[in-house]
């Protein structure tokens, strides 16, 4: 007996409805710039370190403020963790987004003044909001 | 629990209205950055406290921002929760389309400014893109009593 295109949709009719009603779900993590070291970055001490050893130690910044005579160096590593569930109609999405930065001054000889350090980007989290 | 039965016809107008149209919703939830310890900022002393206190206390600020002989330290964080809705509707050559959406744009922190000596001179809490006022660089001026030219 020949299969018409009837009985085809009939087959395929419970495979149609569980993909249009079970939820979907997905993840994703990006990371920009390379991940920072704590200790490394405690290896900077004011006082004693140059532009020259900052460099050394941690590249080339992602970001020089001029202040005055004086410069301030940004080092950031930032991960952010996405994930989300589509019920149909409804989606639903978290987004947590950390790093881990550090700034360094420098007086105008390029000596380093101050050092400020935060290491949170491994707190980033995978999490569906729920009402 | 439905005190009557939906007469047929209101069914079958639910039903064309309902095939005709489509709502979805997202609820998204975000997280940037880790709120400073609210006692840290309070133990910062205007007039006393520096840089390094600060930075101390508050871990690496957000921005740094050279603001005239000194500078403003920002740190900011976002935690939020918002709803977007979109209903579009279709009846026969008529589209329409309606988004609601109650996203919080605003990005509440700390500011501190700091004067040429690295000494705190005030600090202030709220909205960052309040409290942060880009300084304005000098710009050059074009003299006009030149020539224009091809005059």
């Amino acid at each position: 007996m020949p299969i018409t295109t009837s009985s085809h949709l009939r087959r395929l009719a419970p495979l149609l409805l569980a993909v249009t009603v079970l939820p979907g779900c997905f993840f994703s993590r990006s990371r920009t710039n390379p991940e920072l070291s704590p200790e490394l970055a405690s290896q900077i001490i004011p006082a004693q370190s140059t532009a020259a050893d900052v460099t050394e130690l941690l590249g080339a910044p992602n970001e020089v403020v001029q202040l005055g005579l004086r410069t301030a160096w940004r080092y950031e590593h930032t991960v952010e963790k996405q994930s989300a569930a589509f019920l149909v109609f409804l989606g639903l999405r978290g987004v947590d987004t950390q790093s881990d930065r550090v700034w360094v001054f420098f007086d105008s000889e390029g000596n380093v003044t101050n050092i400020g350090t935060q290491f949170q980007a491994s707190e980033a989290e995978y999490d569906v909001p729920i009402f | 629990m439905f005190s009557k039965p939906l007469h047929p016809r209101r069914a079958l107008a639910l039903v064309a209205l309902l095939s005709a149209s489509c709502v979805t919703g997202d609820y998204n939830q975000t997280r940037v950055f880790q709120p400073v310890p609210g006692e840290a900022v309070q133990s910062l002393e205007v007039g006393r406290s520096g840089l390094d206190e600060a930075l101390a206390s508050l871990g690496a600020p957000l921005q740094v921002i050279e603001l005239g002989a000194g500078a403003a330290l920002a740190w900011g964080w976002k935690e939020a929760t918002d709803w977007n809705v979109t209903g579009s509707a279709s009846i026969g050559s008529v589209r329409g389309r309606l988004q609601f959406a109650d996203a919080a744009l605003q990005f509440p922190g700390v500011v501190l400014f700091f004067d040429g000596e690295w000494t705190l001179v005030a600090k202030e809490e709220g909205f960052l893109s309040e409290l942060l006022l880009r300084p304005q660089l000098p710009r050059f001026v074009e003299d006009d009593s030149s020539p224009a030219a091809g005059a």
